[in-house]
């Protein structure tokens, strides 16, 4: 019997090892548990369309646990309590029977799953004024009832300018990549001076984007004059981040330069095209981010 | 003899290659169990040492694992997220039955003196053991991390050892038949 009793040995190891695997795991489980969905920093330029019902799709993402069956399905800016606004974790289903996607939606990475909310409806009613307001909270409510107020980073509104006038300037060409650069390039009709750049959300996103007015940093090309026929390159190249916080915030920012001709008129132009790409996201990105934002809310 | 182990081969198809989820594979999954727990019976039978009938009573309580635990995966998962481990449990279970099943064959072939068939009973117990216990290490860290990797070659690590499992139940009822045509072509006197 001597070697079927090592063969007893083994079963016993093995019967003891899964049950340390067993315990160790559902150890980690709980370990890396959120109590609560956490919300990436969004820093938003965002345009407000009045007309236009479905206008604007703002995205927004979160990371959960993984297998988390609770989805978003309403969300509501505490700065704006008077517009409600539709969300869902669906893309492209804004009615229930539309919905294509089955099973719990989202990434998975490890414990954890990263989840996308579409919210639409922006569109504001007439009465409501929200050009330069900015956002910060937000409260989202759960398809199971649950729901919690949010710190979703700033989202500034801004209402698109109607153009009254034949513009100083001509659009040459725009372009983005999916490496994170993007240029845009406008042909001046008449000599300008740049007069302003605005980019209320430059300073939080440091770390993540790079634009530059001619290669020159914006503050650095504040009061250059562009004669006739000259050329104006507005690019940016996105940066991978300093720390997890900045790595994983997500942004669209169109900054907007004030231009002003011989006659002291001012002109102003919002320039598109630079946003956070697709995300590599990892478990140990993940829980570097949670733990990382769990120590600055403190 | 080998009408048990072939009972045993078929029935672990059934309850290998469907998991429990929905209610066809279900039926399924329960003929198999109900299969390879005749299939013991049927060795039982022939075995004088009662190891054989008390794998019978294991391999209801396998069967009663498997199908519980996979039904109440869906209900558990956000409730109780250690549910996720219950195809570990259920593979531990299984290597209970097997390795049971083994062991017994083992002793009852040494029995008859037939050294062979034991050695191979005990060398196939300890290789499908070791396969089990790889397949096992890899699925516990991709139940635990969801990592892809390991889930594929979790996947075949256990895939593995099922196939090794066939192998080696037809190979004991081989053995059986050409035991019983030495026995029917030489008489014992």
């Amino acid at each position: 019997m001597g070697e079927m009793e090592k063969n007893n040995r083994i079963f016993k190891g093995i019967l003891v090892l899964a049950l340390i695997l067993i315990l160790a795991g559902s150890g980690s489980i709980y370990y890396f548990r959120l109590d609560a969905p956490v919300f990436f920093p969004h820093y938003y330029d965002l345009r407000v369309q009045r007309d236009d019902m479905y206008a604007e799709n703002l995205v927004l993402r979160y990371v959960t646990n993984a297998y988390d069956t609770r989805e978003v399905t309403a969300a509501q800016f505490l700065e704006l309590p008077e517009v409600m606004l539709f969300a869902s974790e669906r893309e492209e289903a804004i009615f229930s029977w539309e919905s294509q996607e089955k099973g719990v939606p989202g990434e998975i990475h490890g414990r954890y799953s990263v989840r996308k909310v579409y919210v639409r409806n922006l569109s504001i009613p007439e009465e409501v004024q929200v050009d330069g307001k900015v956002i910060r909270n937000l409260k989202v409510q759960f398809d199971d009832g649950s729901e919690m107020t949010v710190d979703i980073g700033e989202l500034h509104l801004y209402e698109p300018q109607r153009k009254e006038e034949e513009s100083p300037y001509e659009h040459v060409s725009s372009s983005g990549s999916s490496d994170g650069t993007s240029l845009t390039v406008y042909r001046m009709l008449e000599e300008l001076t740049l007069t302003e750049t605005k980019s209320p959300l430059a300073d939080k996103l440091k770390g993540r984007l790079d634009w530059r007015i001619d290669e020159k940093l914006p503050e650095e090309a504040v009061g250059h004059v562009y004669g006739e026929r000259s050329l104006l390159n507005v690019s940016s190249e996105v940066l991978p981040g300093e720390d997890s916080m900045d790595a994983y915030a997500v942004f669209d920012v169109h900054p907007q330069l004030t231009f002003m001709d011989g006659e002291g008129k001012r002109f102003t132009q919002r320039f598109y095209n630079m946003r956070s790409q697709a995300e590599n996201y990892s478990f140990s990105g993940l829980r570097a981010f949670i733990r990382e934002r769990g120590r600055r809310d403190e | 003899m080998s009408k048990g182990y072939r009972k045993i081969f078929w029935g672990t198809i059934l309850v290998s290659f469907l998991s429990p989820g929905g209610s066809i594979s279900l039926v399924f999954v329960l003929i198999g169990w109900t299969i390879l727990t005749s299939g013991i019976g049927a060795l039982a039978e022939h075995s004088a040492s009662g190891s054989f009938k008390r794998l019978e009573k294991v391999a209801v309580a396998a069967a009663a694992v498997s199908l519980v635990a996979g039904v109440l995966y869906e209900l558990l998962l956000m409730r109780f997220p250690p549910i996720v481990y219950y195809p570990i449990v259920v593979m531990a279970v299984e290597l209970i039955l097997f390795h049971g099943i083994f062991a017994a064959s083992y002793e009852y072939f040494s029995g008859i003196e037939d050294a062979g068939t034991a050695r191979m009973a005990e060398e196939k117990d300890r290789s499908y053991m070791v396969l089990m216990g790889i397949a096992l290490v890899v699925l516990s860290v991709f139940y635990t991390f969801n990592h892809s990797v390991t889930g594929v070659l979790g996947f075949f690590a256990s895939l593995i050892s099922k196939i090794y499992l066939l192998g080696s139940m037809h190979e004991l009822k081989k053995a059986c038949e050409e035991e019983k045509s030495i026995e029917e072509e030489q008489p014992t006197a």
